[in-house]
């Protein structure tokens, strides 16, 4: 049987799957790589109110953790550490 | 699937009608000059300034599907189309967000007033550099001695020269973008809240709107609605209700246009025949049908996955386009078929068209939806 992936992994899987549909949808592939995981996507305006609902669709169904509509805040989807983080937790509540 | 009303949706929509008619069914004012105090409580006095509002306020407690109906009702039996969309914005912009998010205080406060229609609310969001695109705003709220103090100007706000009460969002983490906004319900009486004369429009004449302002208005912590960084869903929110239950007025208003261009292509007679003999009316006639009702379906659908709690946005977003371009399309179709008549505002055709025009535009424009909807498909 594999073992359980600890929280470390889980946080790392999610941040990179989370950094590369940022990329592609949101930033045109990020030719010049500048994405970072404390990249600030509020302050920027990567993302905007349009393009927030569809990454929340997108965590939702490719991650299988729904985000409350309580989470939906700045502190949550301040950078992709944040919003790892926050997904990270959804992935134990369902655990 | 079922796609009948109930007994109940079905008679408490002709009592809704009956009411209107009786009570709003004559163009007095003249449709085009703001609301007055008598109207409004007409309005009131038969449910529909709290139709969705709980009923320990006095509100109708009912859903979005229902509320729609009775908007419909009311757009059918009530020439002046600005009456109506003054009410339901006052519902739906303003009094759902503060039934939904107040404070227990400040529903006390005010629930009670917005139902009864003794209170008159407006919403105020947009700015002169923040229409579409929201994370322009740039009215703030810093903090104050009882909570807030909020700096800036709302440039287009429905019911703002006749409001007693104004739901408005600000600025309050500038480095959180969209989820740096938060919403606050502010009565009119609060000093450094001034709003500006009414504006001369288009159309909805029925309806006065205008520039409010807010100068160092302290705002104490009660009237914030939800939490700070909530006000772009709470707006979300109130627009849900908004473009999915208002929209069902301008059913209403097609029901009775379309019932008139029959009528007057049954009795109009051109070249030895009624007009609506001539394919080119009777045609016209038939697309106006097939909009009006492809457009109620998708209305009532997207009422209903509102009451279910279900994701609507995409389908909100689908109804609201629908509406509006049958509405404007529609009023088009009926002036042409009305001829020279149809043109002079006597006749009452064509301000249906002037009052169409602007529901592409508010509650988010038409190219905003269809952002929505291309978004919900994936691209
Ligand atoms: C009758 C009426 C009542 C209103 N009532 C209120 C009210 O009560 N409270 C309130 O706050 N506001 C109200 N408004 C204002 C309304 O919400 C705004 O006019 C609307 O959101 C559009 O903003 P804008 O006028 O700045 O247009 P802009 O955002 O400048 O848009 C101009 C044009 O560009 C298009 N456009 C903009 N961005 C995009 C994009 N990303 N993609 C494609 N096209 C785009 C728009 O669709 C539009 O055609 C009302 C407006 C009307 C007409």
């Amino acid at each position: 049987m594999a073992h359980a992936p600890s929280d470390d992994e889980n946080f790392r899987r999610v941040s990179d799957y989370i950094s590369e549909y940022i990329r592609e949808n949101f930033l045109d592939g990020d030719p010049k790589g500048e994405l970072e995981d404390d990249t600030p996507l509020l302050e920027w305006g990567v993302l905007n109110s349009l393009n927030t609902a569809r990454l929340i669709a997108f965590i939702r169904e490719e991650l299988d953790v729904v985000v409350k509509p309580v989470e939906i805040s700045a502190a949550n989807f301040r950078d992709v550490r944040s919003i790892a983080a926050m997904v990270a937790r959804g992935v134990r509540r369902a655990a | 699937m079922d796609f009948d009303l109930t007994d109940k949706q079905r008679k408490r929509f002709a009592g809704v009608l009956a009411e209107v008619r009786d009570r709003l069914g004559r163009p007095d004012p003249p449709p085009g000059t703001p609301f007055t105090g008598a109207q409004w409580k007409s309005a009131a006095g038969i449910g529909l300034t709290g139709l969705c509002l709980p009923p320990e306020y006095g509100g109708g407690g009912l859903g979005a599907l229902d509320t729609a109906l009775c908007l419909q009702a009311f757009g059918q039996g009530c020439p002046d189309t600005g009456l109506v969309f003054a009410v339901a914005a006052h519902l739906l912009a303003c009094a759902v967000p503060i039934r939904d998010f107040a404070s227990a205080e400040v529903r006390r406060e005010l629930l009670t007033g917005l139902a009864s229609g003794e209170l008159v609310a407006a919403n105020a969001m947009t700015e002169d550099d923040a229409g579409s695109d929201l994370s322009r705003l740039s009215m703030t709220a810093g903090r104050g001695p009882e909570g807030y103090v909020l700096d800036g100007d709302k440039s287009f706000a429905s019911n703002a020269p006749a409001a007693d009460v104004f739901v408005t969002y600000a600025v309050t983490d500038p480095g959180a973008g969209f989820l740096g906004l938060t919403a606050f319900a502010v009565p009119a009486g609060f000093p450094g809240v001034s709003a500006g004369e009414p504006f001369d429009k288009m159309g909805l004449g029925g309806c006065p709107a205008g520039r409010v302002g807010f100068r160092r208005c302290e705002v104490p912590t009660a009237y914030r609605l939800g939490e700070e960084g909530q006000g772009t869903a709470i707006f979300q929110h109130s627009m849900a209700w908004e473009r999915g239950c208002l929209f069902g007025a301008y059913l209403g208003v097609m029901d009775r246009q379309f019932a008139r261009c029959v009528e007057h292509a049954r009795q109009r007679r051109q070249f030895g025949h009624r007009i609506g003999d001539f394919q080119a009316v009777s045609h016209r006639i038939a697309a106006m049908k097939q909009r009006l009702e492809s457009a109620r379906l998708l209305l009532y659908r997207a009422c209903w996955l509102i009451d279910e709690g279900r994701d609507h946005t995409g389908a909100v977003a689908l109804s609201k386009v629908a509406v509006s371009e049958a509405a404007v399309a529609n009023s088009l179709d009926a002036v042409q078929i009305f001829g020279g008549s149809g043109y002079l505002t006597a006749t009452g055709i064509e301000h249906q068209l002037r009052d169409a025009v602007p529901a592409l535009i508010f509650s988010g424009t038409t190219d905003i939806q269809r952002e929505l909807i291309a978004r919900e498909a994936g691209l």
